[in-house]
């Protein structure tokens, strides 16, 4: 669990007109799917840095309950683009290279680099250039990257933007099975309402304050819905097909 | 006006990689290229550009021979990145200021063209392109992209990475820039830019083939990989899909579509 | 650098160091030790004679050579006409030490993976620890350099494109000047910074930190066929300056 105990940033500590966050307190359970919504500009990129630690709070805490148990504490992002993301010439590389900052040693970096690649089918292709890839299968190896670094949570920052249709699909398959399968938090940002629809937990983000943080249920029951934010076209027509009855 | 484009082979150091092609793209209605990424889409634009030699096949506008040159707009993927300018107008006006064009010439011809797409001249031509949000930056992109107004204009991917708002509105003003000129679309998303008298060419290396609006939405709700439209509309409309034109893929459209439907069936028992 | 991927030969299955010190040996052995025409053919003729042995695309070397063909023409034209006479032997000579120098880069490149090169280039760079530079960060820039080689290679060119397409005047023919450029740089420049941006966070989150060890995920051990390759290259290196000698 993540537990935001009245959390303020701002990117100028002198200057407290510049506030980004103001005493946001939230939390979000892992088993369940995430999602952080907003218009552009409303902080959902800041909530998501303080999670992976990019950005350290001005005041307030930011609290990882439930995750003691596990021999260190890590939690991984992925980033818009998947190009401006992969750093290794090749997929090996690539997913090695989280593991080469832990320094271990080689053999474990082996094993672990061919541990995560199976997930995705890369076992056979470590020494494959990564320019060769197309954008889904590049999405899966920053995928892969992180899963190999065992991470507690995972934030996706706009994930779907960059793809295709079909790997949309796939993508929403890869984070269906870390859901069910694995024991790692996962928090989707994303505009597209397609988005929302698959989303279990909500958290809809204002000018730096949350506004709604609940169920997708709930979510689906407000008749207000805040500035910037369309219902998936889906609910709508549950809706319509309801009101017309 | 009719682009057409004829046993078209897109070629790569002179082997096919795509095609062969036939599609034809009218003003008046929306054109869309779909596909899946890594396809040829945006290849195929930069071809009908003139920007990619490497192929065989006919391009033809109104039945004479095409030649690409000063008569394309060409749009890709996040246009914003393009911007050099300081002011939203410089940047707007940048194609005619090229040209040569006498400098009130150039500003009506810039504030009219900004105001079509949804700026107004006021507020924005001494805006810093950069300081603008998601939804605005694109249409002044656009907008200097497609200033010289073309008879054809190439945009590819013009509604990825926009909220909701920026692209509904972007999407009108795509529809009625389709009437005065032959608009072509590649997107991820065709389910917001369709209707119903669009053309679908779906590019793939097997089945290349356009389409109308409804035989492309049939196809994709009876076959989820031909092309995988939002799950809520394929389930709900897989039982009509072999009998009956499908609605546009919108709440109300289909709503009404099935309010319809159900009254036909209520009559007719 | 077209590597052939998937290749396994004895060549291939060297060390990085052995590759990346017969590599130089070679080269020093063209430009220093070479005196005579004789000497730089025959070394020549040994380097495609191994390659046809080791199964190596030999004639793609060769016809690779067609790249520098004027340069050789003009080295030897040169070379022959320093003296009073045309000196057909300094000439092939120089002619020889050139395509031999060629001819060990690129099979170099060739049987060497991107890994393999920084590896041994990172090796190389250790001495530069002295000036307070770290080898391992330096290799990692290499890596990261071509790795968005191709990545800035698209977006300069569809960048180049997009604005010729809204009317800028960039081809070659126009008078240059930077202005004209300004659409073409600005661009780039404004993208690569953003792209660099989101490059240093996604590092940061996957733990990387300047300056801290890091580990290797791909360890390179000296093995029987290295040790002979050295033998091979000492023995023709000592006949040659025995041959200088004498």
């Amino acid at each position: 669990m993540i537990l935001f105990d009245r959390v303020s940033f701002c990117y100028n500590a002198n200057q407290e007109t510049s506030f980004y966050l103001k005493e946001v307190s939230f939390s979000l359970n892992k088993g369940v799917i995430n999602g952080l919504i907003g218009i552009n500009g409303c902080g959902k990129s800041t909530i998501a840095r303080l999670i992976v630690g990019l950005l350290k709070p001005t005041e307030g805490n930011i609290n990882f309950k439930n995750d003691e148990g596990t021999p260190y504490y890590f939690s991984g992002m992925i980033f818009q683009n998947p190009d401006n993301q992969i750093v290794g010439t090749t997929i090996g590389d690539d997913i090695a290279f989280g593991l080469e900052n832990l320094n271990l040693p080689t053999e474990n970096i082996e094993q672990l680099v061919v541990k995560a690649a199976s997930l995705f089918g890369f076992e056979n292709m470590l020494d494959m250039e990564v320019s060769k890839l197309s954008g889904g299968q590049k999405q899966m190896l920053c995928i892969a990257s992180v899963l190999a670094l065992e991470p507690n949570w995972i934030v996706f920052d706009e994930p779907t933007s960059h793809l295709d249709p079909w790997a949309r699909i796939e993508f929403w398959n890869i984070i269906n099975f870390l859901v069910t399968q694995s024991n790692i938090g996962i928090i989707v940002i994303s505009q597209l309402p397609e988005d929302i629809n698959r989303f279990q937990h909500i958290t809809v983000m204002d000018k730096g304050s949350i506004c709604f943080n609940d169920s997708s249920e709930k979510f689906k029951m407000l008749n207000e819905l805040p500035k910037g934010i369309d219902f998936p076209e889906g609910w709508k027509l549950e809706r319509l097909l309801t009101k017309n009855k | 006006m009719r682009l057409s484009i004829g046993n078209l082979v897109i070629k790569f150091n002179d082997n096919p990689f795509l095609g062969p092609i036939e599609a034809v793209f009218d003003s008046g209605c929306l054109n869309l290229i779909v596909g899946r990424s890594g396809c040829g889409k945006s290849t195929l634009l930069k071809l009908i550009a003139g920007f990619h030699k490497d192929f065989t096949g006919a391009v033809s506008l109104d039945e004479d021979y095409f030649e690409p040159e000063g008569n394309v707009a060409l749009a890709f993927q996040n246009p914003e990145s393009l911007f050099f300018n300081s002011s939203v107008f410089e940047e707007i006006a940048y194609s005619l200021s090229v040209s040569g064009d006498n400098k009130d010439s150039i500003k009506n011809h810039t504030e009219s063209w900004m105001k079509k797409w949804g700026l107004d001249p006021e507020l924005y031509s001494n805006k810093y392109p950069y300081k603008l949000s998601g939804g605005e930056k694109r249409r002044v992109a656009l907008a200097a992209c497609t200033i010289l107004s073309p008879k054809i204009i190439l945009l590819d991917e013009p509604l990825a990475g926009l909220d909701r708002v920026g692209q509904s509105d972007l999407a009108e003003i795509i529809y009625s820039l389709s009437q005065e000129h032959i608009v072509i679309v590649v997107t991820h998303e065709p389910e917001l830019l369709m209707q119903k008298d669009s053309r679908i060419l779906y590019l793939n290396d097997k089945d290349t083939a356009q389409y109308s609006s409804s035989e492309f939405l049939s196809k994709a709700v009876i076959d989820n990989d031909f092309y995988p439209l939002p799950e809520w509309y394929s389930s709900t409309l897989r039982s009509y899909a072999q009998f009956y034109d499908l609605p546009m893929v919108n709440a109300e459209a289909v709503a009404e579509y099935l309010e319809s439907y159900n009254n036909e069936s209520a009559s007719g028992n | 650098m077209n590597q052939q991927v998937g290749i396994k030969s004895v060549i291939r299955a060297l060390s990085p160091i052995t590759k990346g010190i017969l590599c130089i040996g070679f080269i020093l052995m063209f430009s220093i030790f070479c005196k005579m025409w004789l000497v730089a053919f025959n070394l020549n003729l040994f380097i495609i004679l191994l390659c046809f042995y080791l199964k190596e695309d030999a004639i793609g070397l060769i016809v690779s050579l067609k790249r520098i063909w004027f340069l050789l023409l003009f080295v030897g034209l040169f070379q022959g006409f320093v003296g009073k006479s045309f000196d057909l032997f300094a000439s092939l000579n120089a002619i020889f030490k050139i395509m031999g120098i060629y001819l060990t880069a690129t099979l170099y490149t060739r049987i060497s993976t991107q890994n393999e090169l920084l590896y041994f280039w990172e090796i190389c760079f250790k001495p530069l620890k002295l000036f307070g530079l770290s080898s391992n960060e330096l290799a990692l820039t290499m890596v990261i350099a071509i790795r968005f080689m191709p990545v800035f290679i698209d977006e300069i060119d569809r960048i180049r494109i997009a604005q010729i397409a809204r009317g800028a005047k960039l081809t070659r023919n126009s008078i240059v000047s930077a202005i004209n450029f300004m659409p073409l740089l600005i661009p780039i420049l404004t993208q690569a910074i953003r792209r660099s941006e989101e490059l240093a966070d996604a590092m940061e989150v996957r733990g990387y930190v300047a300056d801290r060890p890091r580990g290797r995920y791909k360890s390179y051990k000296l093995c029987g066929y290295d040790y002979l390759a050295f033998l091979v290259m000492f023995i023709t290196l000592a006949l040659l300056v025995w041959k200088m000698m004498s």
